[in-house]
Protein backbone atom coordinates (compact mmCIF):
# COMPACT_ATOMS: atom_id res chain seq x y z
CA UNK A 1 0.00 0.00 0.00
CA UNK A 2 1.31 3.43 -0.93
CA UNK A 3 0.91 6.22 1.59
CA UNK A 4 0.39 9.77 0.38
CA UNK A 5 3.57 10.89 2.15
CA UNK A 6 5.48 8.28 0.13
CA UNK A 7 3.92 9.56 -3.06
CA UNK A 8 4.87 13.13 -2.16
CA UNK A 9 8.48 12.09 -1.45
CA UNK A 10 8.67 10.25 -4.77
CA UNK A 11 7.13 13.23 -6.57
CA UNK A 12 9.78 15.50 -5.06
CA UNK A 13 12.47 13.26 -6.52
CA UNK A 14 10.80 13.47 -9.91
CA UNK A 15 10.59 17.26 -9.66
CA UNK A 16 14.30 17.47 -8.87
CA UNK A 17 15.07 15.42 -11.99
CA UNK A 18 12.77 17.39 -14.26
CA UNK A 19 14.00 20.77 -12.98
CA UNK A 20 17.58 19.67 -13.72
CA UNK A 21 16.53 18.51 -17.17
CA UNK A 22 15.00 21.90 -17.81
CA UNK A 23 18.18 23.61 -16.61
CA UNK A 24 20.43 21.83 -19.09
CA UNK A 25 22.45 24.31 -21.06
CA UNK A 26 20.74 23.87 -24.38
CA UNK A 27 18.97 26.64 -26.19
CA UNK A 28 15.69 24.70 -26.02
CA UNK A 29 14.12 26.49 -28.94
CA UNK A 30 11.76 25.11 -31.53
CA UNK A 31 9.40 22.21 -31.31
CA UNK A 32 11.78 19.95 -29.40
CA UNK A 33 12.35 22.64 -26.76
CA UNK A 34 8.66 23.31 -26.29
CA UNK A 35 7.98 19.55 -26.04
CA UNK A 36 10.60 19.28 -23.32
CA UNK A 37 9.16 22.21 -21.37
CA UNK A 38 5.64 20.87 -21.69
CA UNK A 39 6.62 17.34 -20.65
CA UNK A 40 8.68 18.53 -17.66
CA UNK A 41 5.99 21.03 -16.62
CA UNK A 42 3.34 18.34 -16.85
CA UNK A 43 5.49 16.01 -14.78
CA UNK A 44 6.14 18.67 -12.12
CA UNK A 45 2.44 19.52 -11.88
CA UNK A 46 1.01 16.01 -11.95
CA UNK A 47 3.75 13.80 -10.57
CA UNK A 48 1.64 12.56 -7.65
CA UNK A 49 -1.21 11.60 -9.98
CA UNK A 50 1.06 9.79 -12.40
CA UNK A 51 2.72 7.87 -9.58
CA UNK A 52 -0.57 6.94 -8.00
CA UNK A 53 -2.05 5.68 -11.24
CA UNK A 54 1.23 4.10 -12.29
CA UNK A 55 1.59 6.11 -15.49
CA UNK A 56 4.87 7.77 -14.70
CA UNK A 57 7.40 5.41 -16.36
CA UNK A 58 6.89 6.31 -20.04
CA UNK A 59 6.37 10.01 -19.26
CA UNK A 60 9.57 10.20 -17.23
CA UNK A 61 11.50 8.37 -19.95
CA UNK A 62 10.14 10.83 -22.49
CA UNK A 63 11.39 13.82 -20.43
CA UNK A 64 14.93 12.41 -20.37
CA UNK A 65 14.80 11.51 -24.03
CA UNK A 66 13.55 14.95 -24.99
CA UNK A 67 16.32 16.65 -22.98
CA UNK A 68 18.94 14.83 -25.05
CA UNK A 69 17.12 15.65 -28.28
CA UNK A 70 17.18 19.35 -27.39
CA UNK A 71 20.93 19.22 -26.86
CA UNK A 72 21.68 18.27 -23.26
CA UNK A 73 25.27 17.06 -23.01
CA UNK A 74 26.84 13.99 -21.45
CA UNK A 75 28.25 16.14 -18.64
CA UNK A 76 24.80 17.43 -17.80
CA UNK A 77 23.35 13.94 -17.61
CA UNK A 78 26.30 12.98 -15.41
CA UNK A 79 25.46 15.87 -13.08
CA UNK A 80 21.82 14.81 -12.94
CA UNK A 81 22.87 11.25 -12.16
CA UNK A 82 25.22 12.45 -9.40
CA UNK A 83 22.54 14.67 -7.87
CA UNK A 84 20.08 11.77 -7.80
CA UNK A 85 22.60 9.32 -6.38
CA UNK A 86 23.24 11.80 -3.56
CA UNK A 87 19.56 11.67 -2.56
CA UNK A 88 18.60 9.41 0.34
CA UNK A 89 14.96 8.51 -0.22
CA UNK A 90 13.14 6.65 2.51
CA UNK A 91 9.98 5.21 1.03
CA UNK A 92 10.07 2.28 -1.37
CA UNK A 93 8.44 4.16 -4.22
CA UNK A 94 10.87 7.07 -3.86
CA UNK A 95 13.80 4.64 -3.95
CA UNK A 96 12.34 3.03 -7.05
CA UNK A 97 11.92 6.36 -8.81
CA UNK A 98 15.41 7.54 -7.83
CA UNK A 99 16.96 4.39 -9.28
CA UNK A 100 14.85 4.70 -12.41
CA UNK A 101 15.91 8.33 -12.90
CA UNK A 102 19.55 7.27 -12.47
CA UNK A 103 19.08 4.55 -15.10
CA UNK A 104 17.41 7.01 -17.49
CA UNK A 105 20.29 9.46 -16.93
CA UNK A 106 22.81 6.77 -17.78
CA UNK A 107 20.84 5.76 -20.86
CA UNK A 108 20.87 9.32 -22.13
CA UNK A 109 24.48 9.80 -21.04
CA UNK A 110 25.53 6.87 -23.22
CA UNK A 111 23.50 8.13 -26.17
CA UNK A 112 24.95 11.64 -25.75
CA UNK A 113 28.49 10.23 -25.68
CA UNK A 114 27.75 8.24 -28.84
CA UNK A 115 26.77 11.51 -30.51
CA UNK A 116 29.95 13.40 -29.60
CA UNK A 117 32.58 14.00 -32.28
CA UNK A 118 35.94 13.46 -30.64
CA UNK A 119 38.99 15.10 -32.16
CA UNK A 120 41.79 13.40 -30.28
CA UNK A 121 42.47 10.29 -28.29
CA UNK A 122 42.97 12.40 -25.16
CA UNK A 123 39.40 13.71 -25.46
CA UNK A 124 38.15 10.13 -25.30
CA UNK A 125 40.44 9.25 -22.42
CA UNK A 126 39.00 12.10 -20.37
CA UNK A 127 35.47 10.75 -20.83
CA UNK A 128 36.16 7.10 -20.01
CA UNK A 129 36.81 7.40 -16.23
CA UNK A 130 33.72 9.55 -15.63
CA UNK A 131 31.57 7.07 -17.57
CA UNK A 132 33.01 4.19 -15.56
CA UNK A 133 32.36 5.95 -12.25
CA UNK A 134 28.76 6.72 -13.18
CA UNK A 135 28.00 3.18 -14.31
CA UNK A 136 29.83 1.52 -11.41
CA UNK A 137 27.65 3.34 -8.87
CA UNK A 138 24.42 2.43 -10.65
CA UNK A 139 25.48 -1.19 -11.17
CA UNK A 140 26.26 -1.52 -7.48
CA UNK A 141 22.87 -0.16 -6.49
CA UNK A 142 21.03 -2.29 -9.06
CA UNK A 143 22.84 -5.43 -7.89
CA UNK A 144 22.08 -4.69 -4.22
CA UNK A 145 18.41 -4.08 -4.91
CA UNK A 146 18.09 -7.37 -6.82
CA UNK A 147 16.91 -5.58 -9.97
CA UNK A 148 18.37 -8.30 -12.14
CA UNK A 149 17.06 -7.24 -15.55
CA UNK A 150 18.06 -3.61 -15.06
CA UNK A 151 21.44 -4.76 -13.75
CA UNK A 152 22.04 -6.88 -16.85
CA UNK A 153 21.00 -4.05 -19.15
CA UNK A 154 23.23 -1.61 -17.27
CA UNK A 155 26.19 -3.94 -17.67
CA UNK A 156 25.40 -4.33 -21.37
CA UNK A 157 25.17 -0.58 -21.93
CA UNK A 158 28.36 0.00 -19.94
CA UNK A 159 30.17 -2.55 -22.08
CA UNK A 160 28.76 -1.13 -25.32
CA UNK A 161 29.76 2.41 -24.36
CA UNK A 162 33.26 1.35 -23.32
CA UNK A 163 33.72 -0.56 -26.56
CA UNK A 164 32.42 2.40 -28.54
CA UNK A 165 34.88 4.75 -26.86
CA UNK A 166 37.74 2.31 -27.39
CA UNK A 167 36.76 1.87 -31.01
CA UNK A 168 36.43 5.61 -31.51
CA UNK A 169 39.79 6.38 -29.92
CA UNK A 170 41.73 3.94 -32.10
CA UNK A 171 41.97 5.92 -35.33
CA UNK A 172 42.12 9.35 -33.68
CA UNK A 173 45.36 11.31 -33.53
CA UNK A 174 47.13 11.73 -30.23
CA UNK A 175 48.03 15.06 -28.73
CA UNK A 176 51.78 15.53 -28.86
CA UNK A 177 53.97 18.18 -27.32
CA UNK A 178 56.10 20.23 -29.68
CA UNK A 179 58.93 22.61 -29.06
CA UNK A 180 60.42 24.97 -31.60
CA UNK A 181 63.67 26.80 -31.18
CA UNK A 182 62.09 30.24 -31.32
CA UNK A 183 58.81 32.11 -31.17
CA UNK A 184 57.13 31.95 -34.56
CA UNK A 185 53.75 32.75 -36.11
CA UNK A 186 51.18 29.98 -35.97
CA UNK A 187 51.22 29.87 -39.76
CA UNK A 188 54.86 28.84 -39.75
CA UNK A 189 54.34 26.41 -36.89
CA UNK A 190 51.46 24.82 -38.76
CA UNK A 191 53.51 24.51 -41.92
CA UNK A 192 56.45 23.01 -40.04
CA UNK A 193 54.29 20.49 -38.23
CA UNK A 194 51.89 19.41 -40.94
CA UNK A 195 53.28 20.88 -44.18
CA UNK A 196 49.93 22.69 -44.23
CA UNK A 197 49.62 26.29 -43.07
CA UNK A 198 45.84 26.18 -43.07
CA UNK A 199 45.84 24.45 -39.67
CA UNK A 200 47.23 27.57 -37.97
CA UNK A 201 43.91 28.40 -36.32
CA UNK A 202 43.73 24.91 -34.86
CA UNK A 203 47.14 25.45 -33.21
CA UNK A 204 46.08 28.89 -31.97
CA UNK A 205 42.93 27.57 -30.34
CA UNK A 206 44.56 24.49 -28.85
CA UNK A 207 47.40 26.46 -27.27
CA UNK A 208 45.39 29.60 -26.43
CA UNK A 209 47.84 31.80 -28.30
CA UNK A 210 47.31 35.48 -27.48
CA UNK A 211 48.56 36.78 -30.83
CA UNK A 212 49.00 34.40 -33.77
CA UNK A 213 52.10 36.23 -34.97
CA UNK A 214 53.98 35.39 -31.78
CA UNK A 215 53.06 31.87 -30.80
CA UNK A 216 55.04 30.37 -27.89
CA UNK A 217 57.69 27.92 -29.00
CA UNK A 218 56.22 25.10 -26.91
CA UNK A 219 52.74 23.71 -27.27
CA UNK A 220 50.50 20.79 -28.08
CA UNK A 221 49.23 19.62 -31.42
CA UNK A 222 47.47 16.69 -33.02
CA UNK A 223 49.88 14.08 -34.31
CA UNK A 224 48.29 14.13 -37.75
CA UNK B 1 50.68 10.14 -41.85
CA UNK B 2 53.52 11.62 -39.76
CA UNK B 3 53.93 10.06 -36.37
CA UNK B 4 56.52 12.52 -35.18
CA UNK B 5 56.92 16.24 -35.10
CA UNK B 6 60.41 16.82 -36.34
CA UNK B 7 62.18 20.07 -37.06
CA UNK B 8 62.28 20.89 -40.72
CA UNK B 9 65.62 19.86 -42.22
CA UNK B 10 68.00 22.72 -42.77
CA UNK B 11 67.91 23.31 -46.50
CA UNK B 12 67.81 27.07 -46.76
CA UNK B 13 70.71 28.20 -48.95
CA UNK B 14 70.50 31.67 -47.39
CA UNK B 15 71.45 30.28 -44.00
CA UNK B 16 74.04 27.73 -45.01
CA UNK B 17 75.41 28.46 -48.48
CA UNK B 18 75.72 25.36 -50.57
CA UNK B 19 79.15 23.86 -50.94
CA UNK B 20 80.40 25.96 -48.03
CA UNK B 21 81.24 24.74 -44.60
CA UNK B 22 79.56 26.35 -41.62
CA UNK B 23 81.67 29.25 -40.50
CA UNK B 24 82.54 30.02 -36.94
CA UNK B 25 80.46 33.17 -37.16
CA UNK B 26 77.41 31.15 -38.04
CA UNK B 27 78.08 28.82 -35.15
CA UNK B 28 78.48 31.67 -32.70
CA UNK B 29 75.39 33.53 -33.81
CA UNK B 30 73.38 30.34 -33.58
CA UNK B 31 71.94 30.47 -37.07
CA UNK B 32 73.25 27.09 -38.16
CA UNK B 33 72.16 23.68 -36.86
CA UNK B 34 72.73 24.62 -33.27
CA UNK B 35 69.56 26.65 -33.17
CA UNK B 36 67.64 23.40 -33.49
CA UNK B 37 69.23 21.78 -30.46
CA UNK B 38 66.77 20.88 -27.73
CA UNK B 39 67.12 19.56 -24.22
CA UNK B 40 66.49 15.82 -24.34
CA UNK B 41 63.69 14.36 -22.24
CA UNK B 42 61.53 11.28 -21.89
CA UNK B 43 58.07 11.52 -20.36
CA UNK B 44 59.06 15.05 -19.34
CA UNK B 45 62.17 13.95 -17.41
CA UNK B 46 65.26 15.62 -18.79
CA UNK B 47 68.74 14.28 -19.35
CA UNK B 48 71.87 15.13 -21.28
CA UNK B 49 72.62 13.13 -24.38
CA UNK B 50 75.95 11.63 -25.24
CA UNK B 51 74.84 9.71 -28.30
CA UNK B 52 71.47 9.26 -29.93
CA UNK B 53 70.99 6.62 -32.60
CA UNK B 54 67.97 6.14 -34.78
CA UNK B 55 67.65 3.00 -36.82
CA UNK B 56 65.05 1.69 -39.18
CA UNK B 57 64.84 0.53 -42.75
CA UNK B 58 62.66 -1.76 -44.80
CA UNK B 59 61.61 -5.24 -43.85
CA UNK B 60 62.98 -7.23 -46.71
CA UNK B 61 62.63 -10.90 -47.38
CA UNK B 62 65.35 -12.16 -49.63
CA UNK B 63 64.29 -14.88 -52.04
CA UNK B 64 66.94 -17.00 -53.68
CA UNK B 65 65.96 -19.46 -56.30
CA UNK B 66 67.61 -22.71 -57.30
CA UNK B 67 69.46 -22.63 -60.57
CA UNK B 68 69.12 -18.89 -60.81
CA UNK B 69 71.80 -16.27 -60.17
CA UNK B 70 69.58 -13.25 -59.47
CA UNK B 71 67.78 -13.08 -56.15
CA UNK B 72 64.62 -11.14 -55.38
CA UNK B 73 64.27 -8.84 -52.37
CA UNK B 74 60.62 -8.57 -51.40
CA UNK B 75 59.60 -5.41 -49.57
CA UNK B 76 57.36 -6.14 -46.56
CA UNK B 77 57.04 -2.58 -45.28
CA UNK B 78 58.95 -0.20 -43.07
CA UNK B 79 60.84 -1.55 -40.10
CA UNK B 80 59.80 -0.12 -36.72
CA UNK B 81 62.04 2.77 -35.75
CA UNK B 82 64.32 2.10 -32.84
CA UNK B 83 66.23 4.67 -30.85
CA UNK B 84 69.28 3.85 -28.83
CA UNK B 85 70.24 6.72 -26.60
CA UNK B 86 73.17 7.14 -24.27
CA UNK B 87 72.22 9.84 -21.83
CA UNK B 88 73.89 11.05 -18.68
CA UNK B 89 73.28 13.08 -15.56
CA UNK B 90 75.98 15.01 -13.78
CA UNK B 91 76.26 17.16 -10.69
CA UNK B 92 76.85 20.91 -10.77
CA UNK B 93 78.90 22.83 -8.20
CA UNK B 94 75.78 24.61 -6.93
CA UNK B 95 72.09 24.07 -7.44
CA UNK B 96 70.71 26.55 -9.92
CA UNK B 97 67.13 26.92 -8.79
CA UNK B 98 66.94 30.50 -9.93
CA UNK B 99 67.66 29.06 -13.32
CA UNK B 100 68.85 30.37 -16.59
CA UNK B 101 66.45 32.45 -18.72
CA UNK B 102 65.88 29.52 -21.04
CA UNK B 103 65.52 26.80 -18.40
CA UNK B 104 64.26 28.30 -15.15
CA UNK B 105 64.49 25.92 -12.21
CA UNK B 106 66.66 23.66 -14.31
CA UNK B 107 66.32 20.11 -12.91
CA UNK B 108 69.65 19.07 -14.41
CA UNK B 109 71.77 21.84 -12.94
CA UNK B 110 71.68 20.62 -9.38
CA UNK B 111 74.31 19.81 -6.75
CA UNK B 112 72.90 16.26 -6.60
CA UNK B 113 71.93 14.26 -9.63
CA UNK B 114 70.09 11.63 -7.61
CA UNK B 115 66.63 13.16 -7.82
CA UNK B 116 66.87 13.56 -11.62
CA UNK B 117 68.17 9.98 -11.86
CA UNK B 118 65.30 8.54 -9.82
CA UNK B 119 62.71 10.50 -11.77
CA UNK B 120 64.15 9.31 -15.06
CA UNK B 121 64.16 5.70 -13.82
CA UNK B 122 60.51 6.07 -12.82
CA UNK B 123 59.66 7.51 -16.22
CA UNK B 124 61.45 4.66 -17.95
CA UNK B 125 60.07 1.70 -16.03
CA UNK B 126 57.13 2.54 -13.78
CA UNK B 127 54.67 4.26 -16.05
CA UNK B 128 52.59 2.30 -18.48
CA UNK B 129 52.09 3.29 -22.10
CA UNK B 130 53.95 5.32 -24.68
CA UNK B 131 55.45 8.72 -24.05
CA UNK B 132 57.19 11.49 -25.89
CA UNK B 133 60.91 11.19 -26.37
CA UNK B 134 62.60 14.48 -27.19
CA UNK B 135 66.07 14.11 -28.62
CA UNK B 136 68.39 17.03 -29.34
CA UNK B 137 67.88 16.98 -33.08
CA UNK B 138 65.42 14.21 -33.85
CA UNK B 139 62.20 15.93 -32.89
CA UNK B 140 59.51 14.56 -30.60
CA UNK B 141 58.83 10.87 -31.00
CA UNK B 142 56.09 8.78 -29.47
CA UNK B 143 57.90 5.72 -28.17
CA UNK B 144 57.97 2.92 -25.62
CA UNK B 145 61.03 2.20 -23.53
CA UNK B 146 62.08 -1.39 -24.19
CA UNK B 147 64.98 -1.49 -21.75
CA UNK B 148 67.48 0.74 -20.05
CA UNK B 149 70.68 0.43 -18.08
CA UNK B 150 72.04 2.85 -15.53
CA UNK B 151 75.75 2.79 -14.91
CA UNK B 152 77.45 4.48 -11.99
CA UNK B 153 81.18 4.09 -11.66
CA UNK B 154 83.35 4.58 -8.63
CA UNK B 155 85.91 6.63 -10.49
CA UNK B 156 83.25 8.93 -11.97
CA UNK B 157 81.52 10.22 -8.87
CA UNK B 158 78.53 12.47 -9.34
CA UNK B 159 77.86 11.11 -12.78
CA UNK B 160 75.69 8.34 -14.14
CA UNK B 161 75.08 7.02 -17.62
CA UNK B 162 71.76 5.83 -18.99
CA UNK B 163 71.78 3.45 -21.93
CA UNK B 164 68.19 3.43 -23.16
CA UNK B 165 66.45 1.67 -26.00
CA UNK B 166 63.16 2.95 -27.31
CA UNK B 167 60.91 1.58 -29.98
CA UNK B 168 58.32 3.40 -32.03
CA UNK B 169 54.81 3.17 -30.57
CA UNK B 170 52.97 3.52 -33.88
CA UNK B 171 49.28 2.78 -33.99
CA UNK B 172 47.24 -0.03 -32.54
CA UNK B 173 45.48 -2.04 -35.24
CA UNK B 174 42.08 -0.47 -35.78
CA UNK B 175 39.07 -2.36 -36.97
CA UNK B 176 36.80 -0.02 -38.86
CA UNK B 177 34.28 -2.68 -39.83
CA UNK B 178 32.33 -2.76 -36.58
CA UNK B 179 29.73 -0.06 -36.03
CA UNK B 180 30.00 0.31 -32.29
CA UNK B 181 27.70 3.34 -32.03
CA UNK B 182 24.79 1.11 -33.06
CA UNK B 183 25.65 -1.16 -30.13
CA UNK B 184 25.34 1.80 -27.75
CA UNK B 185 22.01 2.78 -29.29
CA UNK B 186 20.49 -0.70 -28.92
CA UNK B 187 21.87 -1.21 -25.41
CA UNK B 188 20.48 2.19 -24.38
CA UNK B 189 17.07 1.33 -25.78
CA UNK B 190 17.14 -1.97 -23.89
CA UNK B 191 18.03 -0.24 -20.64
CA UNK B 192 15.29 2.35 -21.12
CA UNK B 193 12.68 -0.35 -21.77
CA UNK B 194 13.86 -2.49 -18.86
CA UNK B 195 13.81 0.51 -16.51
CA UNK B 196 10.29 1.46 -17.56
CA UNK B 197 9.09 -2.12 -17.08
CA UNK B 198 10.80 -2.40 -13.69
CA UNK B 199 9.37 0.95 -12.55
CA UNK B 200 5.85 0.05 -13.64
CA UNK B 201 6.06 -3.39 -12.05
CA UNK B 202 7.55 -1.93 -8.88
CA UNK B 203 4.78 0.64 -8.44
CA UNK B 204 2.21 -2.03 -9.20
CA UNK B 205 3.70 -4.15 -6.47
CA UNK B 206 3.71 -1.33 -3.95
CA UNK B 207 0.48 0.44 -4.76
CA UNK B 208 -2.95 -0.20 -3.53
CA UNK B 209 -5.12 2.51 -2.21
CA UNK B 210 -3.61 5.83 -1.30
CA UNK B 211 -4.13 6.54 2.36
CA UNK B 212 -3.91 9.92 4.05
Amino acid sequence: MMRSSDVREAADIVRVATSMLLATSNDQIGRAGSDLRRACGDMAANAETYITYNQIAPKLAYCFDQARVTGATADEFKRIQEALVAKTPVSLVAVLLTQSCVAFSLQQLALAVAGVTFTSREDVEVVVPSINTAFDQAEEVAADSMALVVYRKLIALHAATTFYLFDTAQPLPQMLDFQFAAIRPTLIQSYRLYADASRADELREENKVVHPAFAPFTGRALSF
Amino acid sequence: MPLQLSPTPIADPLIVPRNNATTILQLQSGIAWRQYLKRASFRGEQFYVDTGVRESGRRVVQHEFPKRDVPYAEDMGRRAREFTVRGYLIVYPVSSNAGSPKFPNDPLKQASYLRARDKLITALESTEGPANLQLPLLGILNVMCVRYRVTEEEKFGGYCVFDMTFTEFGLAPANGERVSSAGVYYAAQDLGNATQTALTAGITGISGTVSA
